[in-house]
Protein backbone atom coordinates (compact mmCIF):
# COMPACT_ATOMS: atom_id res chain seq x y z
CA UNK A 1 0.00 0.00 0.00
CA UNK A 2 1.03 3.40 -0.66
CA UNK A 3 4.11 4.56 1.86
CA UNK A 4 5.28 7.86 3.07
CA UNK A 5 7.88 7.63 0.91
CA UNK A 6 5.33 7.98 -2.34
CA UNK A 7 4.12 10.95 -0.69
CA UNK A 8 7.13 12.85 -0.07
CA UNK A 9 8.33 11.48 -3.66
CA UNK A 10 4.81 13.55 -5.14
CA UNK A 11 5.37 16.56 -3.05
CA UNK A 12 8.80 16.94 -3.73
CA UNK A 13 7.56 17.07 -7.60
CA UNK A 14 5.28 19.39 -7.10
CA UNK A 15 6.72 21.62 -4.90
CA UNK A 16 9.31 21.41 -8.13
CA UNK A 17 6.62 22.31 -10.42
CA UNK A 18 4.90 24.60 -8.55
CA UNK A 19 7.33 26.96 -8.49
CA UNK A 20 8.21 29.19 -11.12
CA UNK A 21 11.49 28.24 -11.46
CA UNK A 22 12.84 27.00 -15.14
CA UNK A 23 13.76 23.03 -15.26
CA UNK A 24 15.60 21.26 -17.90
CA UNK A 25 13.99 19.24 -20.60
CA UNK A 26 15.84 16.56 -18.99
CA UNK A 27 14.68 16.55 -15.78
CA UNK A 28 11.15 16.82 -17.18
CA UNK A 29 11.69 13.53 -18.82
CA UNK A 30 12.99 11.89 -15.85
CA UNK A 31 10.02 13.45 -14.01
CA UNK A 32 7.66 11.58 -16.40
CA UNK A 33 9.65 8.50 -16.11
CA UNK A 34 9.09 8.97 -12.07
CA UNK A 35 5.19 10.05 -12.94
CA UNK A 36 5.14 6.63 -14.89
CA UNK A 37 6.48 4.41 -12.54
CA UNK A 38 4.78 5.52 -10.19
CA UNK A 39 1.51 5.57 -11.87
CA UNK A 40 2.17 1.81 -12.93
CA UNK A 41 3.05 1.43 -9.27
CA UNK A 42 -0.87 3.00 -7.92
CA UNK A 43 -1.97 0.76 -10.96
CA UNK A 44 -0.87 -2.29 -9.03
CA UNK A 45 -1.96 -0.82 -5.55
CA UNK A 46 -5.34 -0.20 -7.16
CA UNK A 47 -5.83 -4.01 -8.58
CA UNK A 48 -4.66 -5.64 -5.18
CA UNK A 49 -7.68 -3.71 -3.31
CA UNK A 50 -10.29 -4.84 -6.30
CA UNK A 51 -8.51 -8.30 -5.54
CA UNK A 52 -8.71 -7.61 -1.65
CA UNK A 53 -12.53 -6.30 -1.52
CA UNK A 54 -13.33 -9.18 -3.83
CA UNK A 55 -12.11 -12.50 -2.45
CA UNK A 56 -12.04 -13.16 1.15
CA UNK A 57 -10.39 -16.26 2.20
CA UNK A 58 -12.32 -18.83 2.00
CA UNK A 59 -11.12 -20.16 6.03
CA UNK A 60 -12.95 -16.56 7.00
CA UNK A 61 -15.62 -16.88 4.73
CA UNK A 62 -16.05 -20.52 5.95
CA UNK A 63 -15.73 -19.45 9.93
CA UNK A 64 -18.30 -16.91 9.19
CA UNK A 65 -20.72 -18.64 7.79
CA UNK A 66 -20.07 -21.84 10.38
CA UNK A 67 -20.77 -19.14 13.53
CA UNK A 68 -24.11 -17.53 11.88
CA UNK A 69 -25.24 -21.10 10.94
CA UNK A 70 -24.43 -22.49 14.70
CA UNK A 71 -25.90 -19.77 16.45
CA UNK A 72 -29.32 -20.05 14.16
CA UNK A 73 -29.62 -23.83 14.59
CA UNK A 74 -28.57 -23.55 17.81
CA UNK A 75 -31.31 -21.44 18.91
CA UNK A 76 -34.02 -23.07 16.84
CA UNK A 77 -32.58 -26.72 18.42
CA UNK A 78 -33.35 -25.01 22.05
CA UNK A 79 -36.87 -24.33 20.59
CA UNK A 80 -37.55 -27.25 18.73
CA UNK A 81 -35.98 -29.20 22.41
CA UNK A 82 -38.20 -27.05 24.11
CA UNK A 83 -41.34 -26.84 22.40
CA UNK A 84 -41.87 -30.36 20.55
CA UNK A 85 -39.41 -32.71 22.31
CA UNK A 86 -39.15 -32.77 25.95
CA UNK A 87 -40.98 -29.52 26.71
CA UNK A 88 -38.84 -27.98 29.05
CA UNK A 89 -35.18 -26.58 28.55
CA UNK A 90 -32.94 -30.24 29.50
CA UNK A 91 -29.37 -30.51 29.37
CA UNK A 92 -29.18 -30.76 25.78
CA UNK A 93 -31.29 -27.71 25.49
CA UNK A 94 -28.69 -25.67 27.38
CA UNK A 95 -25.48 -27.35 25.53
CA UNK A 96 -27.47 -26.23 22.60
CA UNK A 97 -28.01 -22.36 23.57
CA UNK A 98 -24.37 -22.41 24.73
CA UNK A 99 -23.08 -23.66 21.18
CA UNK A 100 -25.41 -20.80 19.84
CA UNK A 101 -24.09 -18.21 21.34
CA UNK A 102 -20.52 -19.60 21.12
CA UNK A 103 -21.41 -19.50 17.45
CA UNK A 104 -22.74 -16.17 17.15
CA UNK A 105 -19.55 -15.17 19.19
CA UNK A 106 -17.14 -16.93 15.95
CA UNK A 107 -19.64 -14.79 13.38
CA UNK A 108 -19.16 -11.59 14.70
CA UNK A 109 -15.58 -12.32 15.32
CA UNK A 110 -15.07 -12.84 11.80
CA UNK A 111 -17.43 -10.02 10.31
CA UNK A 112 -15.67 -7.93 12.72
CA UNK A 113 -12.11 -9.01 10.63
CA UNK A 114 -14.49 -8.44 7.77
CA UNK A 115 -15.37 -5.11 8.41
CA UNK A 116 -11.54 -4.40 9.77
CA UNK A 117 -10.45 -5.27 6.33
CA UNK A 118 -12.84 -3.50 4.32
CA UNK A 119 -11.99 -0.25 6.31
CA UNK A 120 -8.54 -0.67 5.34
CA UNK A 121 -9.09 -0.89 1.74
CA UNK A 122 -11.06 2.38 2.08
CA UNK A 123 -8.10 4.03 3.60
CA UNK A 124 -6.06 2.44 0.93
CA UNK A 125 -8.14 3.69 -1.45
CA UNK A 126 -8.25 7.25 -0.20
CA UNK A 127 -4.42 7.35 -0.61
CA UNK A 128 -4.42 6.07 -3.93
CA UNK A 129 -7.16 7.98 -4.88
CA UNK A 130 -4.91 11.30 -3.22
CA UNK A 131 -1.84 9.88 -5.06
CA UNK A 132 -3.25 9.99 -8.45
CA UNK A 133 -4.99 13.23 -7.87
CA UNK A 134 -1.31 14.87 -7.44
CA UNK A 135 0.14 12.73 -10.37
CA UNK A 136 -2.86 14.35 -12.52
CA UNK A 137 -1.96 17.34 -11.34
CA UNK A 138 2.10 16.93 -11.68
CA UNK A 139 1.31 15.75 -15.73
CA UNK A 140 -0.81 18.62 -16.17
CA UNK A 141 2.32 21.20 -14.76
CA UNK A 142 4.67 19.01 -16.82
CA UNK A 143 2.42 19.97 -20.18
CA UNK A 144 2.15 23.49 -19.47
CA UNK A 145 5.14 23.68 -19.46
CA UNK A 146 5.89 22.02 -22.87
CA UNK A 147 2.91 24.68 -24.00
CA UNK A 148 4.20 27.43 -25.92
CA UNK B 1 25.51 -0.93 -8.92
CA UNK B 2 22.26 0.83 -8.62
CA UNK B 3 20.18 0.84 -11.97
CA UNK B 4 20.22 4.09 -14.22
CA UNK B 5 16.39 4.46 -13.40
CA UNK B 6 17.10 4.49 -9.56
CA UNK B 7 19.71 7.26 -10.54
CA UNK B 8 17.18 9.01 -12.47
CA UNK B 9 14.84 8.78 -9.88
CA UNK B 10 17.11 10.47 -7.21
CA UNK B 11 17.97 13.23 -9.60
CA UNK B 12 14.52 14.63 -10.14
CA UNK B 13 12.72 13.52 -6.48
CA UNK B 14 15.95 14.46 -4.58
CA UNK B 15 17.51 17.19 -6.09
CA UNK B 16 20.56 16.61 -3.03
CA UNK B 17 20.10 12.89 -1.88
CA UNK B 18 20.90 14.27 1.53
CA UNK B 19 18.65 17.41 1.59
CA UNK B 20 15.70 15.45 0.74
CA UNK B 21 14.52 16.10 4.87
CA UNK B 22 15.17 19.80 4.95
CA UNK B 23 13.43 20.13 0.97
CA UNK B 24 10.65 18.25 2.48
CA UNK B 25 10.21 20.41 5.66
CA UNK B 26 10.19 23.40 2.96
CA UNK B 27 7.05 22.51 1.59
CA UNK B 28 4.35 24.20 3.02
CA UNK B 29 1.67 22.08 5.66
CA UNK B 30 -1.39 23.20 3.69
CA UNK B 31 0.76 22.33 0.24
CA UNK B 32 1.37 19.02 1.04
CA UNK B 33 -0.17 15.37 0.37
CA UNK B 34 -0.78 13.75 3.56
CA UNK B 35 -1.97 9.68 3.89
CA UNK B 36 -4.90 9.72 5.18
CA UNK B 37 -4.78 9.28 9.24
CA UNK B 38 -5.63 6.03 10.46
CA UNK B 39 -6.25 6.68 14.14
CA UNK B 40 -7.90 5.56 15.61
CA UNK B 41 -6.96 2.39 14.22
CA UNK B 42 -9.78 -1.22 14.65
CA UNK B 43 -12.55 0.30 16.41
CA UNK B 44 -15.09 -2.64 17.55
CA UNK B 45 -18.65 -2.41 15.51
CA UNK B 46 -20.88 -0.84 18.41
CA UNK B 47 -24.16 -2.56 16.88
CA UNK B 48 -22.40 -6.20 16.67
CA UNK B 49 -21.28 -6.10 19.84
CA UNK B 50 -24.43 -4.70 21.85
CA UNK B 51 -26.46 -7.23 19.62
CA UNK B 52 -23.84 -10.04 21.01
CA UNK B 53 -24.01 -9.05 24.86
CA UNK B 54 -28.30 -8.58 24.34
CA UNK B 55 -28.10 -11.99 23.34
CA UNK B 56 -26.07 -13.32 25.50
CA UNK B 57 -28.10 -11.67 28.85
CA UNK B 58 -31.64 -12.96 27.10
CA UNK B 59 -29.64 -16.88 26.92
CA UNK B 60 -28.69 -16.04 30.50
CA UNK B 61 -32.40 -15.15 31.69
CA UNK B 62 -33.73 -18.19 29.97
CA UNK B 63 -31.36 -20.38 31.53
CA UNK B 64 -31.87 -19.23 34.79
CA UNK B 65 -35.37 -18.86 34.98
CA UNK B 66 -35.72 -22.34 33.40
CA UNK B 67 -33.63 -22.88 36.93
CA UNK B 68 -35.94 -21.57 38.62
CA UNK B 69 -34.13 -19.25 39.74
CA UNK B 70 -36.20 -16.15 38.50
CA UNK B 71 -39.70 -15.96 38.75
CA UNK B 72 -40.84 -14.58 35.24
CA UNK B 73 -42.75 -18.51 34.66
CA UNK B 74 -42.66 -19.80 30.67
CA UNK B 75 -42.06 -16.51 29.16
CA UNK B 76 -38.40 -16.40 28.43
CA UNK B 77 -38.70 -19.84 26.91
CA UNK B 78 -41.39 -19.03 24.79
CA UNK B 79 -39.51 -16.31 23.56
CA UNK B 80 -36.79 -18.63 21.83
CA UNK B 81 -37.93 -18.72 18.32
CA UNK B 82 -38.10 -15.23 18.56
CA UNK B 83 -34.48 -14.97 19.53
CA UNK B 84 -33.43 -17.45 16.60
CA UNK B 85 -35.89 -14.89 13.96
CA UNK B 86 -34.46 -12.30 15.47
CA UNK B 87 -30.67 -13.41 15.05
CA UNK B 88 -31.23 -14.48 11.80
CA UNK B 89 -32.65 -11.19 10.44
CA UNK B 90 -29.53 -9.53 11.95
CA UNK B 91 -27.19 -11.39 10.88
CA UNK B 92 -28.87 -11.19 7.06
CA UNK B 93 -28.77 -7.23 7.55
CA UNK B 94 -25.44 -7.27 8.44
CA UNK B 95 -24.18 -9.31 5.75
CA UNK B 96 -25.98 -6.89 3.07
CA UNK B 97 -24.64 -3.57 4.75
CA UNK B 98 -21.39 -4.73 4.27
CA UNK B 99 -21.77 -6.27 0.97
CA UNK B 100 -23.20 -2.81 -0.12
CA UNK B 101 -20.25 -1.05 1.32
CA UNK B 102 -17.80 -3.76 -0.29
CA UNK B 103 -19.39 -2.91 -3.58
CA UNK B 104 -19.50 0.54 -3.41
CA UNK B 105 -15.58 0.32 -2.97
CA UNK B 106 -15.19 -2.20 -5.52
CA UNK B 107 -16.24 0.16 -7.74
CA UNK B 108 -14.28 2.94 -6.49
CA UNK B 109 -11.49 0.70 -6.75
CA UNK B 110 -12.38 0.15 -10.27
CA UNK B 111 -12.27 3.97 -11.36
CA UNK B 112 -9.50 4.37 -9.55
CA UNK B 113 -7.93 1.94 -12.07
CA UNK B 114 -9.60 3.34 -15.20
CA UNK B 115 -7.52 6.59 -14.10
CA UNK B 116 -4.19 5.15 -13.95
CA UNK B 117 -4.89 3.78 -17.82
CA UNK B 118 -5.78 7.10 -18.93
CA UNK B 119 -2.78 8.87 -16.57
CA UNK B 120 -0.56 6.73 -18.38
CA UNK B 121 -2.11 7.78 -22.01
CA UNK B 122 -1.35 11.10 -20.83
CA UNK B 123 2.28 10.58 -19.67
CA UNK B 124 2.47 8.80 -22.91
CA UNK B 125 1.60 12.05 -24.68
CA UNK B 126 3.44 14.59 -22.64
CA UNK B 127 6.84 12.63 -23.38
CA UNK B 128 6.11 12.44 -27.34
CA UNK B 129 5.80 16.24 -27.21
CA UNK B 130 8.93 16.74 -25.09
CA UNK B 131 11.02 14.19 -27.16
CA UNK B 132 9.60 16.38 -30.23
CA UNK B 133 10.27 19.48 -28.41
CA UNK B 134 13.73 18.43 -27.17
CA UNK B 135 14.70 16.83 -30.25
CA UNK B 136 14.00 20.25 -31.94
CA UNK B 137 16.08 22.35 -29.05
CA UNK B 138 18.69 19.72 -29.17
CA UNK B 139 22.42 21.36 -28.42
CA UNK B 140 20.62 24.42 -26.69
CA UNK B 141 20.39 25.27 -23.48
CA UNK B 142 16.31 25.78 -23.35
CA UNK B 143 14.59 25.66 -20.26
CA UNK B 144 11.10 25.04 -19.83
CA UNK B 145 10.18 28.10 -17.57
CA UNK B 146 7.20 27.87 -15.10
Amino acid sequence: MPTQADFDDANLLLSRLRSPAAILPDDLVDMLTVAEDAIARLRGEARVLEFRLQARSLIEVGLEVFGWAIGIIGFLAAAIDVFVIHGELGLFGLIDLASAWLGLILGACMRQRAEWNTEECRYDLMDVRTLLDAYREIIDRINNRLSP
Amino acid sequence: MRPAATWRRARVVDPCLASRPCVLRWIAMEDRIQPVDRTPTRRLNPVLWSSAAVTLVWVVVIVTDELGLLPLGRLPILSLPFLAALVAAGVAMIVWQDRQVTLELLNQAQHEIKRTDLLAERVAAARQRLCMAHRDDFGSSTRFAG
